[in-house]
């Protein structure tokens, strides 16, 4: 059983052990780590970048004609040594802010910025306020518990007597 | 006697975050309201009002080269077109009625931008429809596009007689878009 064992490894690694040099080899290729290098520039700067015919969907994850000669054109000016600023402000003249997945705090575009944070702060006044107001109304219900609960209905009902015997 | 304190309701007073909730519910109601109105597919050009791009490019179906300069002095109505765009169709008998009419005068200069297409479907597009009487340049890549921030086809710039962008149209013309916008490249120096 053991020698059956050990012929099947045996067979097995020099079946592989090829496959994995060769895959090996191609994995560390120059040319391949180059390329690697520059999809992954194209990608910081084409996910920054809105497609303009999708407008939910970036260029980098879009596959519209337009998005995919973008994506051409972002490895171009990469290859010709602009920078990301350089590329995004390219799109920006001719595309206007639209087409930035993040458009600038200017203009009305500082409501998208400001509104979240003013909401969360109202929000959080909100909750505080109330959580007050529930304490307070805890604290009164809980040293007040028997003329509240118990005795306020009595205590009414003999009041209005009372008052009808008064007049 | 009197009667119990707890049977006087507490009086409610309105806080400055329900102002302030209420300001801002009645703000974004105008917000939406304003959103609502406007046409979802017009997007302003940031090259309105900019000198456009001088492109040089060869003529669809010749040898020659086409400069946008070459046309300085005229007012020069760029259409960008494609033989698989559809609502190009809607607009052909336009472009081709409105160029005879108005490129004899000699102020007026129709250029066709043929976009991402092939020689081949471009000219079995005209042979179908009619042929321009205008030239068009190739843009086979699409780089023209981008370079004048086009979203799809057909699009249409009207560039002053100074070079500048003076107007922009997304979709198919109709004889009063066309009559418009060739006011607003007039107007605009």
């Amino acid at each position: 059983m053991r020698q059956l064992i050990a012929f099947v490894c045996i067979n097995m690694i020099l079946i592989t052990a090829p496959v994995s040099l060769f895959a090996a080899e191609t994995v560390t290729t120059p040319q391949m780590k180059v390329e690697s290098e520059l999809e992954k520039k194209i990608r910081t700067v084409a996910t920054k970048l809105r497609c303009p015919v999708c407008q939910g969907e970036s260029v980098y994850d879009s596959h519209a004609d337009v998005a995919v000669e973008m994506k051409r054109l972002i490895g171009d000016k990469l290859k010709a040594g602009e920078s990301t600023e350089e590329i995004l402000t390219y799109f920006k003249d001719r595309y206007g802010n639209f087409v930035l997945m993040e458009p600038p705090a200017e203009g009305l575009h500082w409501v998208i910025w400001v509104f979240p944070i003013f909401m969360a702060l109202l929000g959080g006044l909100f909750l505080i306020q109330n959580l007050k107001s529930g304490a307070k109304e805890l604290n009164d219900t809980k040293y007040d518990d028997f003329d509240q609960d118990d005795a306020s209905d009595q205590d009414n009902s003999k009041v209005s007597e009372i008052e009808e015997l008064r007049l | 006697m009197t009667t119990h304190p707890q049977n006087i309701e507490p009086q409610k007073t309105v806080r400055w975050w329900q102002f302030a909730l209420i300001g801002v519910m009645i703000m974004m109601f105008i917000l939406f309201a304003a959103g609502l109105g406007r046409d979802t597919k017009f997007i302003p050009s940031p090259l309105i009002g900019k000198a456009a791009f001088n492109f040089d490019l060869k003529r669809l179906g010749a040898e020659k080269q086409i400069k946008l300069s070459d046309y300085k002095g005229k007012i020069v109505v760029l259409n960008f077109w494609a033989s698989w765009c559809v609502t190009c169709r809607e607009e052909h008998h336009i472009l081709l009625e409105s160029s005879k009419a108005l490129q004899p005068s000699g102020k007026v200069q129709f250029i066709g931008v043929n976009s991402k297409d092939t020689d081949k479907a471009a000219f079995g597009f005209m042979d179908k429809r009619g042929h321009f009487p205008y030239p068009s340049v190739i843009d086979r890549q699409g780089r023209m596009a981008l370079e004048y921030g086009v979203y799809g086809m057909p699009e249409t710039f009207f560039i002053n007689k100074n070079g500048v962008i003076a107007a922009k149209h997304i979709g198919a013309l109709t004889h009063k878009i066309l009559a418009d916008k060739l006011k607003q490249a007039e107007a605009v120096q």
